[in-house]
């Protein structure tokens, strides 16, 4: 009975499988041009994760040792992570981390909006292209190169404290300082000097959906530029910025590693070393603990993994396009 | 759509009212300061780039040119490995763009291809990477097990597909009508021929886009460099750059010392920082035109909903 009652859900699997089978070798092809893809994400992402010869994220829990292979690595549970909570780099270090993102998400965040505002207020066209060849050009150099221009004028002999001599101001070391308005200051202008034009063609792109009859109509009735502004064009871009707010704030732990890595030094470190320069400091420059770095690098993947999906969930439920 | 309307925009004439006036002349003033701010570092750089040795040293204020001299240049170039990064630059970007471009685009047509057995599974194997990884040490390690150490090839394989990127494409494929493809499949067409034969002409707007992307991207990049590469004949050119602007360890190296010593001149460390610098953005500027053609487009194609 038991036996019969089994055979055709066995022959079911069997004709399942059958057709998996088939499936795939019909569609042979698909996967001949989909198995590059695979190759380089198992490797490149997965085994970074998994990898038992290498050590993958199980490092964090393993005894480090530079001589013995990691499988004979002992087992230490949370013993790095306890060092971690325990350093006080490391809570100056996520404290930096979340006050750059706070001061990025008040200073930054609006410049691209305005600046879209700004623009779309420009009524020759050809000069809105020029301004925005100009402003978006920047975004495609490397942080090496812009910190490059910004040394050279913030130094002691450079343009900008040529300036404050002339007029008989002492000159500053703008470079290496341990004033806090003056290191965050210089983070948000070169990172807006870098971003804003950038950041603001997707606001631009959002007014040009508009429809243009609605401006038609509030200039029949009478309505002002400002009027205009303050019921038309905003709108018009308010659910894209909330996406892009609420997506930078799940963001909060990734604080522009190029730009901090190239402007950091002895004297500013302990105001703008964020939390992925922490990592590669201790992983490659101090210490060589491969244990620690691991463990501060998953720590900081957990947090971020729980913030990022967080964000997402309230831009779908929003009812927004998810960006993915 | 996106491209289209903003001459739609223009047709709405504002009778210029006299207050409309006074705010056009603020807004033009606003965006002609911001234009200057944007400008000035590449005005200082191209200043400070062929400014001689002694006009820095004399001028408290260099801020107009006293001469053109382009013996910094010159000298940049004698600069140690320079032009051998020059070449390793260029392979990296050219054979990392082509590499990139092939995997990225045959992955993500794949992946737009409805029939695809567990097509779902596979697209969430690729977006969860965007969320969570490894971190650095674990990553470090499985790319030294795989000889990446001191190989060129480090600054091609491992960035080689933008997961940001291969969504875009794969937006874009599904945009495509479905009879397309089946026609050529009823002509006995298999999927590789209908990829390389009909969809990627089909695309080209959106490859265009992704080639100049990961070029710049490619150019641009200094860090995979700097973790793996030791041997001088293999360092890019944003990694000399960053050697001589942010570590500022200027060795200059005997060929160099010879030549300044052989011409009695000197040249002063600012400029030939700047000369490099410039040398490093031309590259940039001369593909931006085709960038700035196609990135408003490329953007908003990401904005479509996955």
């Amino acid at each position: 009975m038991a036996v019969a009652a089994r055979r055709p859900e066995s022959r079911d699997t069997l004709s399942n499988l059958a057709r998996t089978w088939r499936k795939l070798v019909e569609h042979r092809y698909l996967f001949l041009l989909l198995s590059p893809l695979l190759a380089y994400y198992l490797i490149f992402n997965y085994a970074p994760i998994f990898n038992v010869q290498t050590g993958g994220i199980l490092m964090a829990f393993k005894q480090h040792s530079l001589t013995k292979p990691f499988s004979e690595w002992p087992w230490v549970g949370l013993k790095y992570f306890q060092m971690m909570w325990g350093k006080p780099d490391f809570w100056r270090t996520m404290r930096n981390t979340v006050t750059i993102s706070f001061i990025r998400l008040v200073f930054e965040f609006p410049m691209p909006i305005l600046l879209a505002l700004l623009l779309n207020e420009v009524r020759h066209s050809r000069q809105k292209r020029i301004y925005q060849t100009v402003f978006t050009f920047p975004n495609f150099l490397s942080w090496v190169l812009i910190v490059g221009l910004m040394r050279d004028m913030l130094q002691m002999n450079g343009i900008v404290n040529g300036v404050i001599k002339s007029f008989g101001g002492t000159p500053y070391n703008f470079l290496a300082n341990e004033s806090a308005f003056g290191n965050y200051a210089m983070l948000v202008l070169s990172n807006l000097f870098k971003g804003v034009g950038w950041g603001s063609i997707i606001y631009l792109a959002a007014i040009a959906s508009i429809d243009p009859t609605l401006y038609e109509a509030a200039a029949v009735d009478g309505a002002n530029r400002w009027q205009r502004i303050l019921h038309i064009t905003w709108p018009g871009i308010k659910s894209t910025a909330v996406v892009l707010l609420i997506l930078q704030v799940g963001n909060i732990l990734n604080s522009s590693f190029d730009q901090i890595f190239n402007l950091i030094n002895g004297v500013n470190r302990g105001l703008i070393e964020t939390i992925d320069v922490y990592i590669y400091r201790y992983a490659f420059q101090q210490s060589m603990n491969q244990s620690f770095a691991a463990a501060s690098g998953l720590f900081k993947a957990v947090v971020n993994f729980a913030l990022l999906l967080t964000a997402n969930k309230i831009v779908s439920r929003l009812g927004e396009n998810k960006l993915f | 759509m996106a491209v289209k309307a903003p001459t739609a925009q223009k047709q709405v004439k504002y009778r210029g009212s006299f207050g409309d006036r006074i705010a056009d002349v603020i807004i033009t003033g606003i965006l002609v300061l911001l234009t200057i701010a944007v400008v000035f570092p590449f005005y200082n750089m191209l200043l400070i780039s062929v400014a001689r040795y002694e006009d820095i040293i004399s001028t408290p204020l260099y801020i107009f040119p006293k001469a053109i001299d382009l013996q910094n240049y010159k000298m940049a170039v004698l600069y140690p490995y320079f032009v051998n990064s020059v070449g390793v630059s260029t392979f990296v970007t050219v054979v990392g763009t082509a590499l990139s471009l092939l995997t990225t685009t045959m992955g993500a047509y794949a992946l737009s291809r409805k029939h695809l057995p567990f097509r779902k599974f596979f697209f969430y194997l690729v977006v969860i990477t965007m969320y969570f990884g490894g971190g650095l040490i674990p990553w470090y390690l499985v790319m030294k097990s795989l000889g990446f150490v001191d190989s060129v090839w480090v600054m091609i394989v491992p960035p080689m597909i933008n997961t940001f990127y291969l969504i875009l494409m794969r937006n874009y494929f599904e945009g495509i009508p479905d009879d397309l493809e089946e026609s050529a499949k009823i002509d006995g067409a298999n999927d590789v021929q209908i990829l390389f034969r009909i969809m990627i002409p089909l695309a080209s707007p959106i490859i265009a886009t992704i080639a100049l992307f990961y070029a710049v991207a490619r150019w641009n990049d200094w860090w995979l460099a700097m973790l793996f590469i030791q041997d001088p004949n293999k360092i890019p050119l944003t990694l000399i750059l960053r050697r001589m602007v942010v570590d500022a360890t200027i060795d200059l190296g005997n060929a160099m010392m010879n030549a300044m010593r052989d011409a009695h001149i000197q040249v002063h460390s600012r400029s030939l920082q700047m000369a490099t610098v410039t040398l490093t953005t031309i590259p940039i500027l001369l593909v931006y035109p085709f960038l700035q053609k196609y990135f408003t487009k490329g953007i908003m194609l990401g904005a479509i909903k996955a």
